[in-house]
């Protein structure tokens, strides 16, 4: 994905995060490959839900809003340090990853002391917001391992799917917004609306990254085209695609390679595989923007301000490319 | 309509009938629902283990069973050319009762001992906090019935609507395990064994599975297949094709065995419920059992020993809850315990191995891959992966001490919670975590909590032990894993392996971080930050990597920051677990900080001393560029040695170079340092001024200085010795 700003949404301030990481305990080559990852201007989307979520209590601008943003923010960069081990990826967000540059121990320990130094922020926001923390984050190291133990089975089931990408992104979409709900002393009636409108956006997001991996060209995302699926990781597209073409369940993980790359990306997006992805991301989007207008309880500014973090959200992740035409 | 009842038990299969029977025998009022009007057909193997058997002769069925086919073991043909035969020891047999026919005698005894049949299909289940009962809703012919009563007991199978509704998730989400079979008739008489015959193949590909041939008469076999689903087979017709060619192959090469075979009618398939997990087995008011529990076992498919063993569990829970001496609660740990959770712990493996072996034309490297996971694969059959307390080095420790808090049911369950969580969620990881846990830390860190814990006067509840015990345990590897990581992955198996271990990694912490904050925010921080220091530690060391002049305090430093660190906190952590003043909390943190520092340092002395046995795991770290304190002592005495250090020796080199080289002194100075980290502990001991310090110092002696003396292994498990 192309390095936008967040345009009027609330974010966190990159010094901010940089601040609170204290990086400077960190010697040498680390502090380096640290101070990269964190100023490497993410999209700060999670964050940015997080105070947005905050809106629809009494006191959305409270130290500790900030405090859990920071701390949901450091969390998902140590993600992104620890995926990179995964994935061996070598690019992400259009540039070069902490692995590649520093090597897999830098990721492994600077993704380490980041996953530590945001549970002791968070620690900092009470019992509460501590356990759903905790729980989050068990949550997305299960949807990793659910989603590494389907690698190269074409009889995965879009259930099996879900069920990876509601722990590995959604979780923790989720517990943003429920942290900036209730750190900021919202009605528990809205907090939980907005954890489910989290929840929601988080697996329209991962749908529609998903559904780009396949359709998308690799000058459009900063990723190789189809990187997940040379891997063995097969997506929601490519599910419904094995479900309308049997014979593919046999060819995609036997004869995968640079060669015959293009050939089966033809057969996936001729099966209309994309299309009904496609659609599961609009309606969990659209159950996203449901969640907002139904509940009356939220205040006006939290509702403007969460659909403009969802319109920004599927400008971003629905590429004209992947509209196609019939 | 409504009916109230002490127990309803849904579904009549052995798991409910069983529980069914026991509770009726006990004069409880109990509803036992199914859908089926019996005898009914049901799709299994029909063998019967002769712990089935046992169980069946405890519940009366020892006349019943005599009238049926006996088994005298089992017989694994591979390839219709090589065959294994196992025999049951004396005087134990195993049995092959049809289904239909064995249901129908367990349902028998439940209702002879006063248990009502109800039938229809329950479809959900409806809970009164207030009354204290649960109502089952079953829908039968169009109208809608219910059946309240203050317990349930599912046992509706792997598809059980009872278990979806009450919120523990659907059992068929996570099916991977099928099986098909059929009767047969046959030309010859058959032998009484449970056939097996591998491997299973289908059009070429070869199934993670097996076929059968299991006599239930003369002339009538139980033929089936059964396999973990794999690849592209996604239904019905699958599982058909598959036992299609296992009956062509039958009739092809074991003729001579079993002549003609004649269909006795179509065949049928199931899923197997196999993945089991403790924490998902109890309800409020409500027990899940049997296959819908996940009992089976994913690789053999062996399901009724479990399922009875289940069945029997529950009714032993429910009269114990009855009596007030046991919470339904406990009820999935006590069933994990019974169960042989190994195949478990082997299917994930060997699904990804099946699926990485099917890739190779893409990338011929997976082969790679594969032999890390036949690496995890070979742990994890090694009779030590299954906890057994008493074996473990640390029992000796514990025997040793001058009084005994309840440490050993603390740590049994801490570690069955944590196998537990991680066979659920991360069953590739099971092997390695458990190697992890029980091979190089010896459970230090919970002995070292539990001590601090008891020394402060505070016996800790098994409940709040296990929290903290489980808290310490996992944040101990994490730096070891991320150290682990290859740090420029070149091929595949590198690759697999770093993904693997980092995965691991973040989840043990994350568990570590959901036991702690359940003791509250000051443990959670405390564990945080104890975390960030494990990191800070690793990276200390990786920048020190292959630099032979790095201080002795730089690298005390940092196995006090990667190592010292968790102990401390664990340390602590008992301390506060048993209500300790703020300094004394610090002072005992010290007392840990030193003890894991003197326990590192006496390991590596013990892996020069006795390098013929660790050759291997020192020359890999040499290799790595890590050099032990005594290694760095020595290099700073020996030009020899540093040379011979900068050329990188290989592990059948080592014996001959330390034997060449006089390592002597520096082991003593490497021990006179131990020495002063054990006197370290012993003063912030003192200080923290615990009520019972008496564990805590044979804790020290043990961990500390005296293991060198102790390296050379004489047959025995080495305390802190790594193998």
């Amino acid at each position: 994905m192309s390095e936008q700003s967040n345009g009027r949404l609330l974010r966190l301030t990159v010094e901010e995060i940089e601040s609170a990481a204290s990086l400077s305990s960190l010697s040498g080559d680390f502090a380096s490959a640290a101070t990269y990852l964190v100023t490497s201007r993410g999209k700060q989307i999670r964050s940015s839900l997080l105070l947005a979520a905050a809106l629809a209590g009494s006191d959305p601008n409270g130290q500790l809003v900030r405090t859990a943003a920071v701390a949901v923010e450091l969390f998902h960069l140590a993600t992104l340090a620890h995926d990179d081990v995964v994935d061996d990826g070598r690019l992400r967000r259009g540039a070069q990853t902490v692995g590649a540059v520093y090597g897999n121990h830098a990721s492994g320990f600077i993704g380490g002391a980041l996953v530590a130094r945001a549970a002791e922020l968070i620690s900092e926001c009470g019992a509460r917001p501590t356990r759903m923390f905790a729980q989050a984050a068990s949550r997305v190291c299960a949807g990793q391992m659910a989603e590494f133990e389907d690698l190269f089975d074409a009889g995965r089931s879009a259930q099996r799917y879900y069920l990876a990408i509601l722990g590995k992104t959604a979780a923790l979409f989720e517990l943003a917004a429920w942290l900036g709900a209730w750190l900021a002393g919202t009605p528990s009636r809205q907090v939980k609306t907005l954890a489910s409108f989290g929840r929601e956006i988080g697996t329209a997001f991962q749908v529609a990254d998903d559904i780009l991996d396949i359709a998308a060209c690799e000058t459009e995302t900063g990723k190789r085209r189809a990187k997940d699926l040379e891997q063995g990781v097969y997506t929601l597209p490519v599910i419904y695609a094995l479900a309308s073409d049997e014979a593919l369940s046999v060819d995609l993980p036997q004869t995968f390679s640079e060669d015959t790359r293009d050939i089966l990306l033809e057969r996936i997006v001729r099966s209309g595989g994309l299309e009904v992805a496609a659609r599961d991301r609009e309606r969990h989007f659209e159950n996203a923007r449901l969640a907002l207008t139904r509940d009356r309880g939220l205040s006006v500014e939290c509702v403007d301000e969460l659909a403009l973090l969802l319109d920004q959200v599927m400008a971003r992740n629905v590429s004209p490319a992947t509209e196609m035409s019939h | 309509m409504t009916d109230e009842r002490d127990v309803a038990v849904v579904g009549a299969g052995p798991a409910g009938s069983a529980c069914a029977a026991l509770l009726a025998e006990r004069r409880r009022e109990v509803s036992l629902i199914d859908q089926h009007a019996f005898p009914r057909d049901k799709s299994c193997g029909d063998g019967l283990t002769p712990q089935a058997v046992k169980i069946l002769n405890q519940l009366g069925l020892a006349t019943f069973l005599e009238k049926t086919q006996v088994i005298e073991g089992g017989r694994v043909f591979l390839d219709h050319r090589r065959e294994k035969v196992m025999r049951y020891s004396a005087g134990s047999q195993g049995r092959c009762v049809p289904r239909a026919f064995l249901d129908q005698a367990l349902l028998n005894a439940a209702l002879e001992r006063g248990a009502r049949l109800v039938q229809g299909r329950a479809i959900g289940l409806g809970r009164d906090e207030r009354r204290g009962s649960s109502t089952v809703v079953l829908a039968d012919q169009g109208e809608s019935r219910t059946v309240t009563a203050r317990t349930v007991v599912a046992s509706d199978g792997a598809t059980s609507a009872i278990r979806r509704t009450s919120g523990l998730g659907s059992p068929g989400y996570q099916v991977r395990a099928w099986a098909i079979r059929g009767y047969y008739a046959t030309e010859r008489i058959l032998e009484p064994f449970f056939d097996v015959y591998l491997p299973l193949e289908v059009r070429g590909s070869t199934l993670l599975g097996y076929g059968w041939v299991f006599p239930v008469g003369e002339y009538v076999a139980n033929i089936g297949v059964g396999f973990l689903r794999p690849r592209g087979v996604r239904h019905m017709a699958g599982l058909r094709a598959a036992l299609d060619a296992f009956l062509g192959e039958l009739r092809a090469r074991a003729s001579r065995r079993l002549g003609d075979l004649e269909s006795l009618g179509r065949a049928t398939g199931a899923p197997l419920g196999h993945n089991f997990k403790a924490a998902s087995c109890s309800r409020r008011g409500l027990l899940i059992v049997g296959d819908a529990a996940g009992t089976t076992d994913p690789l053999t498919g062996e399901g009724i020993a479990g399922a009875l063993r289940s069945g029997v569990l529950a009714a032993q829970h429910i009269q114990a809850q009855a009596s007030g001496s046991e919470s339904l609660s406990t009820f999935g740990l006590a069933v994990g315990r019974r169960l042989p959770r190994i195949g478990q712990d082997l299917a994930s493996i060997a699904r990804l191995t099946q699926r990485l072996d099917s890739y190779t034309n893409a990338s011929g490297d997976w082969r790679d891959g594969i032999k890390l996971l036949s690496t995890v694969a070979h742990i994890a059959a090694d009779p030590s992966h299954e906890l057994v307390f008493e074996s473990l080095p640390a029992r000796r420790l514990i025997e040793q001490l001058p009084s005994s808090p309840p440490i050993v049911a603390i740590l049994t369950d801490a570690h069955e919670r944590l196998l537990d969580t991680v066979r659920t969620h991360f069953p590739f990881a099971t092997p390695l975590i458990v190697h992890e846990i029980f091979g190089e830390d010896q459970l230090m860190p919970s002995i070292a909590l539990t001590l601090a814990a008891s020394a402060f006067g505070q016996e800790l509840s098994v409940e709040n032990g296990a929290l903290g015990a489980l808290a310490v345990e996992c944040l101990a590897p994490f730096g070891t894993f991320l150290a682990r990581l290859s740090d420029r992955a070149s091929t595949d198996e590198e690759r697999l392996n770093n993904a693997l271990t980092i995965l691991t990694a973040d989840f043990m912490v994350s568990r570590a971080m959901c036991a702690v904050s359940r003791v509250g925010p000051t443990a959670s921080a405390d564990l945080a930050r104890t975390a960030r220091e494990v990191c800070e530690g690793g990276m200390a060391e990786v920048e020190a990597r292959y630099d032979m002049d790095s201080t002795a305090e730089r690298h005390l430093q940092t196995i006090e920051q990667q190592r010292g660190s968790s102990i401390g906190f664990a340390a602590a952590l008992g301390a506060e677990l048993a209500g300790a003043t703020t300094p004394a909390r610090e002072q005992m943190r010290r007392y840990g900080r030193s003890l894991g520092v003197a326990q590192r340092i006496a390991v590596d002395i013990a892996e020069l001393r006795a390098i013929d046995e660790h050759a291997n795991a020192v020359a890999l770290s040499w290799s790595r560029g890590f050099y032990s304190l005594p290694v760095l002592l020595a290099v700073r005495r020996d030009r020899v040695f540093r040379r011979a250090l900068t050329a990188r020796p290989r592990e059948d080199e080592l014996p001959a170079l330390l034997a060449r080289i006089d390592v002597q002194d520096a082991l003593d100075e490497a021990a006179a340092v131990a020495a002063s980290y054990v006197g370290n502990a012993r003063v912030a001991l003192e200080r923290a001024g615990p009520d019972a310090p008496a564990n805590l110092v044979t804790l020290l002696d043990w961990s500390g200085a005296p293991r060198y003396d102790r390296c050379a292994r004489d047959g025995e498990a080495t305390v802190g010795g790594r193998s």
